[in-house]
């Protein structure tokens, strides 16, 4: 499912643009969750089938930060998510703004985070060649 | 010549866009004032839309309090699929809800978040093939009604609801005129809890403003009390939504 949106994405600025995408990165959040290997896999597949075949690809994971807006204490999400069950992680990992409704701050003990870093999928870093 | 694009590609968009390119009409429930009863038309115009053998959805975008599952008594939470978050379903209705992942905890969100909730909930949930989608919307004119309205500019309407007060009145005005400038199609203004009368603030504010004056749903003192303690089913043999089915009719939806 992302992997298809990423590359729709790619077909549309190459069709708006006139451009050839030749790379981009993928900058997956920790809070994702993906498979890399599975993303990869579907990202080659799709790409070869569709306007933007031959363009290159890297993956990499951005770690998922935290940071309470009552005391401005930053925290690793692994920090913020200590003692949660595996089901609430699953819940927070298909929406990354429920941190707020499952943890609290370390420091101050405020529900009012929010993830500064390492959510959803981006695509960074375009390269491409006019035509 | 080989140059680099420094802005993101956010692949949800196109998830929204495909998503919503499988649902006829995004129906947004609006209105502006709290306390209007947005979320009880929107839940009951669901239940009475599949009636009428509709393929139905609810989204519920009240983030900071979330009521359709309390309304129809939802409590199932989504189930994931490779398609995405599978919403559960109440008479025909598939319902989804930021209360059926939060599991009835408090959500305190900023305003940037509430973009990417809403953008989320849209992007993942897989509600396949639908005639209505019907959007319960917060009060206010904020984040979730701009962000819904953006994506829905094709296939969106939006029913405007008020009560028959000049407070509800004022702001429903300003909603009215955000949808415009957007512009998203309003199907009309509702006038709830009525007292009934040729004369009310919300014909007057329909007249004002242009927009069709869609009708009254008188208050319904039964209905108050049912509310909650009911399912979906129950709902559909009240006055509420008799009066409803009539609004929605000359709104021109199918209700047969």
């Amino acid at each position: 499912m992302i992997a298809v949106g990423i590359v729709e994405s790619l077909r549309e600025f190459s069709f708006r643009s006139g451009r050839v995408v030749k790379s981009f990165r993928v900058v997956v959040g920790e809070l994702s969750m993906l498979n890399l290997e599975q993303l990869s896999e579907a990202l080659k597949r799709l790409i070869e089938a569709s306007e933007v075949s031959g363009a290159q690809f890297s993956i990499e994971v951005e770690p998922a930060r935290v940071r309470c807006g009552t005391c401005g204490y930053e925290m690793a999400f692994s920090e913020a998510v200590s003692g949660l069950s595996e089901e609430e992680r699953e819940t927070i990992h298909f929406l990354p703004d429920l941190i707020a409704s499952y943890a609290e701050c370390r420091r101050c003990g405020s529900l009012d985070l929010r993830v500064v870093e390492g959510r959803g999928v981006s695509v960074r870093d375009v390269i491409y060649v006019e035509h | 010549m080989s140059s680099t694009s420094g802005g993101l590609v956010d692949y949800r968009e196109k998830l929204v866009e495909k998503r919503l390119r499988s649902i006829s009409q995004v129906v947004m429930v609006t209105g502006g004032k709290g306390g209007v009863g947005k979320s009880l038309i929107a839940s009951t115009a669901a239940l009475l839309l599949s009636r009428s053998s509709n393929r139905t959805g609810l989204l519920d975008l009240d983030l900071h309090g979330p009521s359709s599952c309390f309304i129809l008594g939802v409590k199932e939470a989504p189930v994931e699929s490779e398609e995405g978050l599978v919403p559960p379903v109440v008479e025909g209705v598939k319902v989804m809800s930021i209360d059926l992942l939060a599991r009835g905890k408090p959500l305190p969100l900023r305003g940037h978040a509430k973009e990417e909730v809403v953008k989320e909930m849209l992007a993942l949930t897989a509600y396949g093939e639908l005639d209505y989608l019907l959007v319960d919307l917060p009060p206010g004119t904020g984040d979730e009604l701009l962000t819904v309205s953006r994506y829905v500019r094709v296939n969106g309407v939006a029913l405007v609801v008020t009560t028959p007060t000049q407070l509800a009145v004022n702001v429903a005005r300003k909603v009215v005129e955000i949808l415009s400038s957007i512009p998203v199609r309003i199907a009309g203004i509702v006038e709830n809890m009525s007292g009934g009368g040729a004369t009310s603030p919300s014909r007057d504010l329909a007249r004002e403003m242009g927009v069709e004056f869609l009708g009254s749903i008188p208050y319904d003192l039964a209905l108050n009390s049912l509310v909650g303690k009911i399912g979906g089913r129950e709902l559909l043999s009240t006055n509420f939504a008799e009066s409803l089915s009539y609004i929605l009719k000359k709104a021109g939806f199918k209700i047969t």
